[in-house]
């Protein structure tokens, strides 16, 4: 008896595993893959540039035919404001689990784009590894182009930011959502990836540079490879230099290894940056090839040769970001305050003057492996 | 009392305290770890759990002098009848506000994630109802349900762990012991809610069935949290730094949401961790909800524990209710951990009391 009555009182908990409360068809969804962010022309307010896919354009050999996203502008306050009135628009409820990119402005990163960031944080349902890259111009303009390759610029230019970043050294994937977050929490300077529209399509190279979550300045192709080095992201690539005609004018390598380490080094008083740079290369193009020398007689004269090339790339992007910006590109302010604990709880507040006054202890290694099919 | 294809055997003792000691906490531990410490939070991890093998193993030793007893019975024979009521009244009210809790911690957690719009009180009685269902069939069916997920739970820590490595980052982890050695123990009280749960072995001595065999698998039972809990906040800070780690609510899952899964055919590895996560806080709440059950039952000194299983349900669903926001119950949960920690504790002179109290010859087992 006391069994059945028990399972009768078990039998009306079914109801309530169906979960009915957060049920939604995936059809009701819409999906967000781009976020831009414009200073909106009136004051205070932001423009929000959602970029919706259409799934229909995505699935079958259908699809092929129809526009892939659809762009709404929105104008608001805060960025949940802005998803509130986008339900206005739109007959489905935004859904953040597939953003692929967040794009800022370029007027918008200058006033400062800190204000935004915390939701991107806070919402549990933003992806972490979404690409985060500022816009020279308008924001909305990159999400506006139509990519021949993609059915959706944001998925074109994350694309570009997540898997090229990997190939060439002037694109770089700073940070993702969750990477900003650290340094958010930090107050450390952030370095952002350049997007740059030019009718239907855009051109990613090249970086923002960012302080106090504001934008005060860009790098350009060159500067991003030597702050790269620095940071020690890099990991594939080329680099070309130019040698003299028995060298082979111009060797360019095809870097496939490369190891970075950054320490700090506290002497006396004096913040001294410690870098050191391996880099393991075949040759890959000789522009006055097939001469009497063979390669391996030459073989030290280039590594020499790209030694230079590369302190010289990151020599310059060293000063650039100290003296010219005066910021931190490098996450140096975390390396300090791991390594020092002591001297940087003491000194943190004026990181601004002790960062312009550290100085570069720079070692490059090249080390060239195989010289491709050719042997002279 | 003994039915002997319900005994427990002594590989399900390892699995019985590894799923009442990883539970809910899983999602927090780095913050709680890294918040009054820093990355200290790392040694103190591994240094509480030492201590947690420390007692696991005394209450082991205590348990198995009174083989057909559980801590309901036996400490009358060691500190008297009223003072052994008294402290069972206490393992009582203890063992109640813990389940409460982790039902809390849970459903809040669970609701935050996934179920955003489900209303928390569904969420509760949902788990519970479950739990009561499990329950019903005795320590022996919670040991088998454990067998089943604790594989799959250590399987997913296991695998956030080794996908996270991608991004760690020993230099993260550097100033450790920055201020010494000593300031690290200031995060152990924080620390020891994470490990609680083994006081199951107070209990489950009278059902296994080679109780001379208790201790090392106590001691395997132990180690698994230890290098689990050791691992993940270790990585976690290498992953996010200390400084990010203790200001994310739930890191942990945090950590998931930063996977890229290689391939990237999964772009969300988090809900995948929630939902085997579910099934840690699951075996937790059993156990506990097992153990204040059982203990109100013996406090009556009945034997069919049953009914109070029903009797504790609305209790444990007010005491989960209770905390009006995520702040209150943390500050709840951290005041309840130091009471688990005075219970473990006193297995100590429990057992030293009862040592010389046996060699006086007044009683024996």
């Amino acid at each position: 008896m006391a069994k059945k009555l028990i399972l009768l009182l078990l039998v009306p908990t079914l109801f309530l595993l169906t979960s009915c409360w957060d049920r939604r068809d995936i059809e009701d969804n819409a999906f967000v893959l781009g976020i831009g962010i414009d200073k909106a022309k009136t004051d205070d307010n932001i423009r929000v540039t959602f970029q919706i896919a259409l799934p229909p354009a995505f699935g079958g050999e259908n699809g092929g035919q129809q526009e892939g996203t659809w762009s709404i502008d929105i104008v608001a306050k805060d960025i949940y404001g802005a998803t509130a009135k986008l339900l206005g628009d739109i007959d489905r409820v935004p859904n953040f689990q597939h953003l692929q990119v967040l794009l800022f402005g370029e007027e918008f990163a200058r006033d400062g784009i800190d204000e935004v960031l915390d939701f991107f944080f806070r919402a549990p349902k933003v992806r972490y590894r979404t690409s985060v890259a500022v816009v020279e111009g308008e924001a909305y303009k990159a999400l506006e182009v139509k990519p021949k390759t993609a059915k959706a610029s944001a998925v074109y230019i994350s694309q570009i930011i997540n898997e090229n970043s990997g190939q060439s050294l002037a694109i770089a994937e700073f940070y993702t959502i969750g990477g900003l977050f650290q340094n958010y929490v930090r107050k450390s300077p952030i370095t952002l990836t350049k997007v740059v529209p030019i009718k239907d399509k855009v051109s990613i190279g090249g970086a923002g540079a960012f302080k106090d979550s504001k934008l005060v300045g860009w790098y350009d192709l060159e500067e991003t490879k030597g702050i790269r080095w620095i940071r020690g992201d890099v990991k594939s690539g080329e680099i070309g230099v130019d040698v003299s005609p028995e060298l082979g004018e111009r060797v360019v390598l095809d870097i496939f290894n490369t190891d970075s380490s950054l320490k700090p080094e506290l002497r006396g008083n004096r913040l001294i940056a410690k870098n050191k740079i391996t880099v393991e290369g075949d040759i890959i193009e000789i522009q006055k090839s097939f001469r009497e020398n063979e390669s391996s007689k030459l073989i030290q004269q280039w590594e020499k040769a790209f030694e230079k090339e590369i302190k010289d790339i990151v020599e310059h992007a060293f000063l650039k970001s100290r003296d010219e910006l005066g910021v931190d590109s490098f996450d140096f302010d975390r390396k300090v305050s791991n390594y020092y604990q002591n001297y940087w709880d003491q000194n943190k507040n004026d990181w601004d003057s002790i960062f312009r006054n550290i100085e570069l202890d720079l070692t490059v290694e090249v080390k060239i492996r195989r010289v491709g099919e050719v042997k002279y | 009392m003994k039915n002997n294809q319900d005994l427990l055997s002594s590989i399900q003792i390892t699995i019985l305290i590894s799923s009442s000691i990883i539970g809910v906490l899983v999602l927090t531990l780095p913050r709680i770890a890294t918040e009054t410490v820093r990355v200290d939070g790392v040694f103190a991890t591994f240094a509480s759990g030492i201590i947690a093998l420390f007692f696991a193993v005394v209450i082991a030793i205590l348990s198995r002098r009174y083989p057909n007893e559980t801590v309901m019975e036996y400490p009358k024979h060691i500190i008297g009848k009223i003072p052994a009521k008294i402290f069972g009244l206490f393992l009582v009210l203890y063992t109640v506000l813990v389940s409460g809790i982790i039902l809390r911690t849970f459903s809040d957690a669970l609701k935050a994630i996934i179920l955003e719009r489900t209303p928390l009180e569904v969420i509760m009685l949902t788990m519970l109802f479950t739990t009561i269902y499990l329950i019903l069939n005795g320590i022996s069916s919670i040991a088998k349900i454990c067998e089943g997920f604790l594989p799959l739970v250590v399987f997913a820590l296991v695998l956030l762990l080794m996908l996270s490595f991608r991004d760690f980052d020993i230099e993260e982890l550097r100033p450790m012991f920055a201020r010494g050695f000593l300031p690290a123990f200031k995060a152990l009280p924080n620390i020891t809610l994470a490990y609680l749960g083994f006081e199951i072995l107070y209990f489950i001595v009278p059902f296994t069935n080679k109780p001379q065999k208790l201790i090392p698998y106590t001691v395997l039972g132990i180690l698994i949290p230890i290098v689990i809990y050791t691992a993940l906040v270790g990585i976690t800070v290498g992953v996010f730094g200390e400084k990010p780690t203790k200001m994310l609510m739930y890191p942990t899952l945090n950590l998931a949401r930063q996977i890229a899964f290689p391939g990237a055919f999964a772009e969300r590895f988090d809900i995948f961790f929630a939902i085997i996560w579910i099934l840690a806080a699951f075996t937790t709440l059993s156990i506990f909800y097992y153990m204040a059950s059982f203990s109100l039952t013996h406090l009556f000194g009945l034997r069919n524990y049953r009914p109070f299983i029903l009797i504790l349900l609305p209790i444990i669903y007010l005491v989960g209710i209770l905390p009006q926001n995520i702040f209150q119950i943390e500050t709840f949960s951290s005041y309840i951990s130091y009471a688990g920690a005075i219970f473990v504790f006193l297995s100590l002179p429990m057992l030293l009391v009862s040592i010389v109290k046996r060699k006086g010859g007044k009683q024996s087992g």
